[in-house]
């Protein structure tokens, strides 16, 4: 294994790394969210809830970005 | 009266011998854990938007900034999400189907619930988690690949 292969290896796991925290920095608040409602017995306000279903509509809005509107990658 | 058919026979029986007997109805359905709440429809939701729609989102956008997407590009022949960071049109047309089926699957429930039958959607609310849950192990899936 060269040092390009490494290095292309490395940058791939970067990213990945990467999108994994983003993942999970975008999921947090809602696995939180879950938690004290579900095992908490903590009621969601009425201002929370009306975010958490703006949240919804917006990623929900985001994936049915249509098939068209993709390139394909290099 | 229905609701009091609910539960062991006996129960059943001696809620028929009682008068006015929907409030012992509600009663056994809560002993039963059939009666949902704006809790649980909560709880539904926040796991869909955590498990499911968060990953989902970022595997079909290569970048999402101020809630605007930049779609992921599409996968060539060889080419997989884990190695060039593309996206399968399978897997996004996968994703963009579940999507629409939670998304009516949660909103009839909380319609449902709006309308004040709380005790006859169990069965639409465990569907909804179980269809959660499968959803989040398919695009953990996808991101796997």
């Amino acid at each position: 294994m060269d040092a390009a292969t490494i290095l292309a290896d490395a940058q791939v796991i970067l990213s990945l790394g990467k999108l994994a925290v983003q993942v999970g920095m975008d999921a947090a608040p809602y696995i939180e969210q879950a938690y004290d409602i579900v095992v908490l017995k903590k009621p969601l306000s009425d201002a929370d809830r009306q975010a958490a279903i703006a949240k919804q509509a917006e990623l929900e809005a985001m994936i049915a970005t249509p098939l068209d509107d993709t390139g394909s990658a290099a | 009266m229905l609701s009091c058919f609910r539960g062991p026979a006996l129960l059943a029986l001696a809620c028929i011998a009682l008068a006015g007997c929907s409030s012992l109805g509600k009663t056994i359905d809560a002993v039963d854990g059939l009666i949902i709440t704006q809790g649980q429809i909560d709880g539904a939701r926040s796991s869909y938007i955590a498990l499911f729609l968060t990953p989902a989102a970022h595997y079909r956008c290569a970048s999402i900034d101020g809630g605007k997407c930049t779609p992921r590009q599409i996968c060539r022949t060889g080419q997989s999400f884990l190695r060039d960071q593309c996206a399968t049109r399978d897997a996004i047309t996968k994703i963009q189907s579940t999507t629409v089926a939670l998304s009516k699957g949660l909103g009839d429930l909380q319609a449902q619930f709006n309308a004040g039958n709380n005790t006859g959607i169990y069965a639409a609310y465990s569907a909804v988690q179980a269809a959660i849950t499968a959803a989040a192990g398919l695009v953990a899936t996808y991101e796997g690949n």
